[in-house]
């Protein structure tokens, strides 16, 4: 009866934000995670050292659930340019809007697997910048989330790791420009799971909610021009606060084509449907499945 | 940046809510090795919990509920829950709990704990 009557008094129950059975995936800078659920990421402030003109980009984006496990983003990159010896340019980058549905989810092995596109629109960035672009690019995108929950006892202290990937394909509306192949990920290592969910070996605050991790951005173009992979390894750490999360990562390249020197990033996510639960954390259509409860029986 | 939020919010006539209810810590402990059977399991979150929606249940090695089904949300601290636990024969045994906190964020859980000498 209690039950009953709470439920006529109380909203849905609502699903929280980046679990897949024990395992939370946080959203990471580069790697955008397989979740489609109410995101908010303001600002990602990354600096970028290159021969002829250093890089300051500060980027927002917004991602809300439509339906269930389906989710549309809009994103945008304010850039600073100060080209060694010339003046600063400044200016947005083009607007990247982006559709995501999460396809297939197994709560027990911490695994899920999701589709998506990305569009970035040709034309409306700053004319001003010299990567301004007035064709528009595809990019089909498949993510991976995966944790080590299934590790023997023996290496118990090794299941806090996840890994998650996103792996991508350009295409240019533009015959001229070269189409490639876009591969990022992250290696996380969580000491909240670590705490919760293997061993408590009392690792106080604020050490026990962060989350070491390795990212990677690659870019391997795949016709015409003969270029290298491109790309960067970003060691870094990432705090999860109550309502946001904060990372900071280096960015070292590869080789020297992805870059003369070591930049860095700092990211901060506002966990918007935990502020605002009334607004965002559920679809506008339909209601998510909460139905994944492990205390059910075996 | 919370202030920052809840200014901007309040302005616009809406009201700061609470976080996901995760595990803070237990007793017995995530992963421990306790001599005597434990007589509950006493599970510390981060948020408050709505006791209609909120559960632990504790399985032996063969799949089996070994708790005595008596889980209750402490009424002057709604962020411990609890349930009882008969005497425990030795063995490793699974605590699952779900939490529902009192916005309605829905977060599960499991963990484990093993009974060397009872």
């Amino acid at each position: 009866m209690a039950c009953a009557i709470l439920l006529l008094l109380i909203p849905a129950l609502v699903h929280a934000h980046g679990l897949e059975g024990d395992r939370f995936f946080p959203p990471t800078p580069l790697t955008d995670d397989p979740f489609a659920v109410d995101e908010l990421a303001l600002p990602i402030v990354q600096y970028n050292p290159a021969t002829t003109s250093n890089e300051v980009d500060v980027t927002g984006s917004f991602s809300k659930e439509i339906f269930p496990k389906f989710a549309l983003s809009v994103q945008d990159t304010y850039i600073n340019l100060n080209p060694k010896g010339g003046p600063a340019q400044d200016g947005f980058s083009p607007i990247t809007f982006n559709a995501k549905y999460q396809l297939w989810e197994i709560p027990d092995h911490e695994f899920i697997l999701s589709i998506g596109s990305d569009f970035t629109l040709g034309g409306t960035g700053s004319k001003a910048l010299p990567s301004y672009q007035y064709y528009t690019t595809y990019t089909p995108n498949l993510y991976l989330g995966k944790g080590f929950n299934e590790l023997p006892d023996c290496l118990k202290f090794l299941r806090p790791l996840a890994i998650t990937t996103v792996t991508g394909y350009d295409l240019y509306a533009n015959a001229a420009a070269s189409n490639a192949l876009e591969w990022s990920g992250s290696l996380q290592y969580s000491i909240p799971y670590l705490q919760e969910h293997v061993e408590d070996v009392g690792i106080p605050r604020p050490f026990r909610d962060m989350i070491p991790l390795v990212e990677w951005q690659m870019t391997t173009p795949t016709n015409k021009m003969a270029t290298p992979t491109t790309g960067t390894i970003n060691p870094g750490i990432l705090w999860e606060g109550k309502y946001c999360q904060i990372s900071a990562e280096v960015s070292v390249p590869i080789n020297s084509a992805s870059g003369p020197a070591v930049g860095g990033l700092i990211q901060c996510q506002i966990f918007i449907d935990d502020l605002f639960p009334k607004i965002f954390g559920h679809p506008i259509f339909g209601s998510d499945d909460v139905s994944n409860d492990t205390t059910s029986d075996k | 940046m919370r202030t920052f939020l809840t200014l901007i919010f309040t302005l616009a006539g809406l009201s700061l809510a609470q976080a996901h209810a995760f595990l803070d810590h237990a007793d017995p402990r995530v992963g421990s090795t306790v001599s005597s059977s434990p007589s509950q399991v006493k599970a510390w979150y981060t948020e408050e919990l709505e006791p209609a929606f909120s559960k632990i249940r504790v399985f032996d090695a063969q799949g089996n509920e070994v708790d005595s089904k008596d889980v209750k949300v402490d009424p002057t601290d709604k962020t411990i829950m609890t349930v009882s636990l008969p005497r425990l024969p030795a063995g490793t045994y699974e605590v699952k709990w779900s939490a529902v906190a009192v916005d309605t964020h829905h977060t599960t859980g499991t963990f484990s704990f093993t009974v060397t000498n009872p």
